[in-house]
């Protein structure tokens, strides 16, 4: 009797679990409405005709990420390493590079699960992983004693701050921030973003979200990072 | 996760299938420094920032 009813509590709990499962898989992700955004035209209006082939750099793991490469390179200049906000890729720099490649060593890195045809785009496996791919790149393209200098735009100007303070820190001579987000609650982020948030996932990281993205009790609305990522365009395109 | 809500001009345009609209909560976290930023920022070497004083997202004054 006992033996029966466990066996019928297992399958109960089975059958809830699967229907979980079921949920969250086809929880659907709506599409945001449009918003009146940022003037992109001259971003997109850049000259990609002599962008450069992408290289495959191999990872840790084994996988690659694509980087672009300009200049000739050298010990006597530093290594230039630029890394992308939120939403893009590497293409976001070429002009720049063009114009820096006669200062320095210029690598452009579309970051793992960004770019053209990633696998499992927008996800990475674990935490830190962009740090640890950081540091592989930079011990793939470094020269012995060649300086480092890692410049990051938006997000990519927080990563660069994350990666200061995780355990490769030191690898890096020089550090420039293009427009760096530092935290949703920083001074220095502006509080209409600070205050939007969304949640388009069923899965545990609702919680997560709404902390990291408080809506100050108000209806979460939706969150609009590429308008971070569309200012630092204009600086350096416009 | 979070979703952004990019502009269509850039949905639409020749690169839109570049775009990733959707991070992970993994990716999201590492996408910026830890909880307490200002130690990460502690532990910077020698660094530059450039910020424009009209960013609509960020305040360059703050820095």
């Amino acid at each position: 009797m006992v033996k029966k009813m466990l066996t019928m509590i297992a399958i109960s709990a089975l059958i809830t679990f699967e229907v979980v499962v079921l949920l969250v898989v086809t929880y659907p992700i709506k599409k945001l409405p449009p918003i009146d955004s940022l003037d992109f035209d001259t971003a997109l209006g850049q000259d990609l005709s002599d962008l450069p082939e992408t290289q495959p750099v191999t990872m840790r793991d084994g996988n690659t990420i694509a980087v672009r490469r300009y200049g000739a390179g050298g010990v006597d200049k530093p290594l230039l390493i630029m890394v992308h906000g939120s939403g893009w890729h590497g293409m976001q720099f070429h002009g720049l590079a063009k114009e820096l490649a006669t200062q320095a060593d210029v690598v452009l890195q579309d970051l793992r699960r960004h770019g053209v045809s990633p696998h499992r785009r927008g996800d990475i496996d674990y935490i830190n992983q962009f740090e640890d791919d950081l540091a592989d790149l930079i011990k793939a393209t470094a020269q012995p004693n060649q300086k480092v200098v890692v410049l990051g735009h938006s997000s990519s100007g927080g990563l660069v701050v994350r990666f200061a303070g995780g355990e490769h820190g030191e690898i890096i001579d020089h550090a420039v921030l293009l427009a760096p987000f530092l935290k949703h609650n920083a001074p220095t982020t502006r509080k209409k973003f600070s205050k939007m948030g969304t949640c388009t996932s069923a899965t545990p990281d609702w919680a997560v979200d709404l902390e990291y993205f408080p809506h100050n009790g108000q209806e979460p609305s939706w969150y609009d990072p590429i308008q971070y990522a569309g200012a630092g365009f204009r600086r350096i395109f416009g | 996760m979070i979703q952004f809500s990019m502009p269509e001009q850039v949905l639409d345009g020749s690169l839109g299938d570049t775009a990733t609209t959707r991070y992970s909560y993994s990716l999201n976290t590492d996408f910026a420094p830890r909880g307490d930023y200002l130690r990460d920022i502690a532990a910077l070497p020698a660094f530059a920032v450039i910020t424009g004083s009209a960013d609509e997202s960020l305040v360059a004054a703050q820095y």
